[in-house]
């Protein structure tokens, strides 16, 4: 088969590496690590917080554990981290490594997780889903009942998610002055970890339902599930939140960022009435790709006539035959997706994980007042891009 | 015909250097990069499905991911009841769903650990009719970590006017493992072709597909087909390969294999200076003639392109004849050959030669005090046969090289930007492309001269306003990188020896 997305391990990298004071420790060999890292690395090239113990034949053969006490030592060494999270691969899995052993070898240092994250025993969201409650024990109860202005944690996104930091900014941004971004998990420190129970509302963009549900039995913290809150109508659903569980109104705001949008795009009107009707097609994880075709649909008018979920598709060929099979202009997805837009000879617009062959390195969100015009500026400037040399229409 | 600084810049949007300081690649990256070179060919993982996700990326694909690739997607069951079934099951879908010229299985450290035979299972299958074939683990997880220091060791020991051949093996990486493959499993015996090559084509640097067509036109001129190229060639060519009576070659297991196989001779040409400079390709030409017995046929061919090719560099060698010159590297154990080809090869008068040897290197590469002496006695040798009274300095201060900057023209062999105003211009190395044709001896002596020409320094570099030090450039400075990479360091070279 054709995997759609990465296995645990991918997941709970996707969870953790963004916990910016934090180092990932991998038990495993050395391709996960590298893996991994190369996904990452678009991102910030500045802030490598990974490394392996670099399993090798004699740790299969007379267990990994002197090898892993080693590495957690010259971890604790040369980062002086606040957290290590020792992450286990399918090697050192299958070799039955007894990790908690080994970690109680350091009694008095900072936290040293463990995360089980064996290829072969689970997918990317599982890995996230696993990480992200994983982290539920770190966090201190919270000292205030009501936060104001209220505090909102957001859960789901990943450390390697194209413009996930500017999106993060943007979407604090939003909510002030009369609400507060809280911990953004997977663009955190440990202390915003930690704090993150004194948050009022957990915002579950796709992903960390696990831990929000915990987080609400142990905490009282509600949580609400969306989309990726692309487009006008995903900075709405926010505001709508925002009135529903602590009244505050966001009306004028929304008007002026609806009159902002429609300025912006307005210098290019064409171009939205060239994507009016057109069909496109969609893949990324379930709450990007849920997102991203609501913009399309209800705020440019085109037709998504092929859409898969990553995490509900067994197989990356079955959705290729489906757009195949359609009459797709545009593709939505990651950067893996290239070969069939070139197959189609149409633009790929990336905005799923993994995004490997772009960067972002302005404040160029794609989501909140601003993000709908970069955005539309990607989809229209990988249409005109996209457009090589072909000489007469009709030779 | 790709532009052949686009083709090398793309490559370069994967930023391998930078991952290897903190990571090495496993195996598998190895094993996708070739089959990425060759024709309708899919490769599956045998693995769990993480492998047959980020794979597709990978150090060995830097141009661009290898988007097919299948994978077996071990899960837990097949660790418990082995995985031999589920493979089977892949192949016979991948070949029903994509009907390639030949399927490629790849195996894991998962399923090296479960001891699957997958060899036994492309066997059962080429009887089902699918062309398949099962890669060979040579180590578990990733290549042999020692090679790069045993090499340096090796080389330490050489002696710059002698052979220079050096046959070092690097083990484990994953790409000779799949070569190997295609000669124990695709390539058939078959009637020989007199006075025919086959060539090995990954491996050429900035030009390497240029040159490569350039090499394939000049063996023509000679008398010489080439039968095949390994691996790029269609997979029924690939079959006929033991037909020719040479191999040139990158690597040199999978050569041997062959000539043990097929008793097709081979010409390594990984030796560290024995083909360097416009003398360099004379003597790759003259290798392949004394292999294929072609001495008096060939040799008039090669005067007449040395020749040629001096004379079209003639005027540009006299220009850049006319700027003293320091040379400066970081590698110990290419300075002599980089020294003979600037002054010898392109006629630059190098005053200096500055050798950074940054003690993490020192450590890194295990260069003992009596390796570096045998290293800077190279550096010596070379030194005196160029005969342009270059004076040599091994990490100089930063007093020492302002003035030696200020002595010269320009600054060659380093992309350094740390060096960048301090007192002459840079040429940067990626200027310096000659390889094994005469063709791109005279563009990089012409496109030097050029550089030369118009060469200024610049102190404005963006680069330059980061956190740089000359100490561990390219890497920046940042406190996590630095980490990051001594960690690496520790994780990778300090542990205990392997095999």
């Amino acid at each position: 088969m054709r995997t759609a997305d990465g296995c645990k391990l991918f997941g709970v990298h996707q969870a953790l590496a963004g916990i910016k004071d934090g180092v990932i420790l991998f038990h495993s060999v050395v391709g996960c690590n590298f893996g991994s890292m190369a996904f990452h690395l678009p991102h910030d090239m500045r802030d490598i917080r990974q490394t392996c113990t670099v399993i090798s034949d004699s740790d299969v053969v007379f267990s990994g554990e002197a090898s892993l006490e080693r590495a957690i030592r010259h971890t604790l060494e040369q980062f002086s981290p606040s957290v290590v999270f020792v992450v286990t691969g399918c090697v050192s899995e299958m070799v039955g490594d007894d990790i908690r052993s080994v970690l109680s070898r350091f009694p008095s240092s900072p936290p040293l997780l463990y995360v089980e994250a064996a290829g072969f025993r689970g997918s990317l969201l599982q890995g996230y889903e696993a990480s992200l409650l994983a982290l539920l024990p770190l966090m201190e109860p919270p000292r205030k009942k009501q936060q104001n202005p209220p505090r909102i944690n957001l859960l789901g996104l990943g450390s390697s998610d194209y413009r996930m930091e500017e999106d993060i900014q943007t979407l604090g941004a939003l909510m002030e002055p009369q609400a507060e971004l809280g911990t953004a998990f997977s663009s955190c420190t440990l202390s915003e970890v930690r704090a993150a129970a004194s948050a009022s509302l957990n915002l579950v963009v796709g992903r960390g339902i696990q831990l929000a549900r915990e987080m609400e039995k142990r905490f009282g913290i509600p949580y609400e599930e969306i989309d990726y809150p692309y487009g006008v109508l995903g900075s709405q659903e926010i505001f709508h939140l925002l009135q529903k569980h602590f009244g505050i109104s966001c009306g004028e705001k929304l008007t002026l960022l609806k009159e902002r949008a429609a300025n912006q795009a307005g210098r290019i009107y064409p171009y939205l009435q060239a994507l009016y009707g057109r069909p496109a097609a969609v893949i990324g994880s379930e709450a990007r790709s849920r997102g991203m075709k609501r913009f399309l649909e209800e705020e440019l008018g085109m037709v998504v006539v092929a859409m898969a979920c990553r995490e509900k598709l067994s197989d990356l060929e079955l959705f290729y035959q489906q757009v195949r099979q359609s009459e797709t202009a545009l593709l939505f997805g990651s950067s893996f997706e290239q070969d069939l837009a070139e197959e189609l000879g149409i633009p790929l617009i990336r905005c799923d994980y993994p995004v490997f062959d772009q960067v972002c390195i302005t404040p160029s969100p794609y989501v909140g007042t601003d993000g709908t015009a970069y955005l539309l500026e990607s989809i229209v400037n990988g249409i005109m891009g996209n457009r090589g040399p072909k000489g007469a229409l009709y030779q | 015909m790709g532009q052949p600084f686009f083709e090398e810049l793309s490559t370069l949007m994967y930023p391998s250097g930078l991952l290897h300081t903190f990571g090495v690649n496993g195996k598998i990256s190895g094993s996708i990069g070739a089959v990425g070179e060759m024709q309708g060919v899919l490769p599956i993982i045998h693995g769990a499905r993480g492998c047959g996700f980020h794979y597709r990326h990978s150090a060995r694909r830097r141009h661009q991911p290898l988007y097919r690739v299948l994978t077996s997607d071990l899960t837990e069951q097949e660790i418990i009841l082995g995985g031999e079934e589920k493979l089977r099951e892949t192949v016979r879908q991948a070949f029903e769903t994509y009907r390639p010229d030949l399927i490629m299985i790849i195996p894991s450290p998962v399923s090296d650990i479960l001891n699957e035979d997958i060899r036994s299972v492309a066997h059962g299958l080429r009887k089902e009719g699918i062309p398949v074939v099962s890669v060979q683990s040579e180590l578990f997880s990733h290549r042999d970590k020692n090679y790069s220091r045993s090499r340096l060791k090796a080389l330490a020991g050489q002696k710059i006017t002698g052979d220079n051949r050096l046959e070092m093996e690097l083990k484990g990486c994953g790409f000779t493992e799949v070569l190997c493959a295609l000669v124990e499993q695709v390539m058939q015996p078959c009637p020989s072709i007199p006075q025919s090559v086959n060539i090995e084509t990954v491996g050429w640097g900035c030009e390497g597909r240029q040159v490569l067509r350039e090499i394939g036109t000049f063996l023509e001129k000679c008398g010489i087909t080439v039968n095949c190229w390994i691996p790029s060639s269609p997979c029924e060519k690939l079959a006929q390969a033991p037909a020719a009576q040479l191999n040139l070659v990158k690597r040199v297991r999978w050569a041997r294999r062959m000539k043990e196989r097929f008793g097709t001779d081979y010409l390594h040409l990984g030796g560290d200076g024995r083909y360097s400079g416009l003398d360099g390709i004379c003597t790759f030409y003259r290798d392949i003639a004394a292999s294929l017995g072609m001495e008096e046929q060939m040799e008039p061919v090669i005067a007449e392109a040395q020749q040629a090719a001096l004379e079209a560099t003639s005027e540009a060698r006299q220009q850049l004849a006319k700027h003293p010159c320091a040379l400066v590297t970081r590698s110990i154990q290419s300075a002599p050959f980089q020294l003979k080809r600037y002054v010898q090869g392109y006629g630059i008068p190098v005053k200096h030669l500055c050798v950074l040897l940054t003690p993490e290197v020192r450590r890194n590469m295990a260069i003992d005090q009596e390796t570096e002496e045998k290293l800077l006695a190279r550096i010596r040798e070379a030194a005196a046969l160029c005969g342009a009274g270059t004076q040599i300095w091994l990490n100089p201060r930063e007093e020492e090289l302002d003035r030696i900057f200020s002595a010269v023209d320009a600054v060659v062999g380093t992309d350094d930007a740390t060096l960048e105003g301090r007192g002459a211009p840079l040429i940067p190395p990626v200027n310096e492309t000659i390889s094994f044709s005469f063709e791109s001896y005279i563009r990089t002596v012409l496109r030097l001269n050029e550089r030369m020409e118009h060469c200024r320094q610049k102190p404005d570099l963006l680069l330059n306003r980061m956190d740089f030090s000359s100490q561990h450039y390219p890497l920046h400075n940042s406190q996590n990188n630095l980490a990051a990479k001594e960690l690496w360091a520790r994780m990778w070279l300090e542990r205990k020896e392997e095999l």
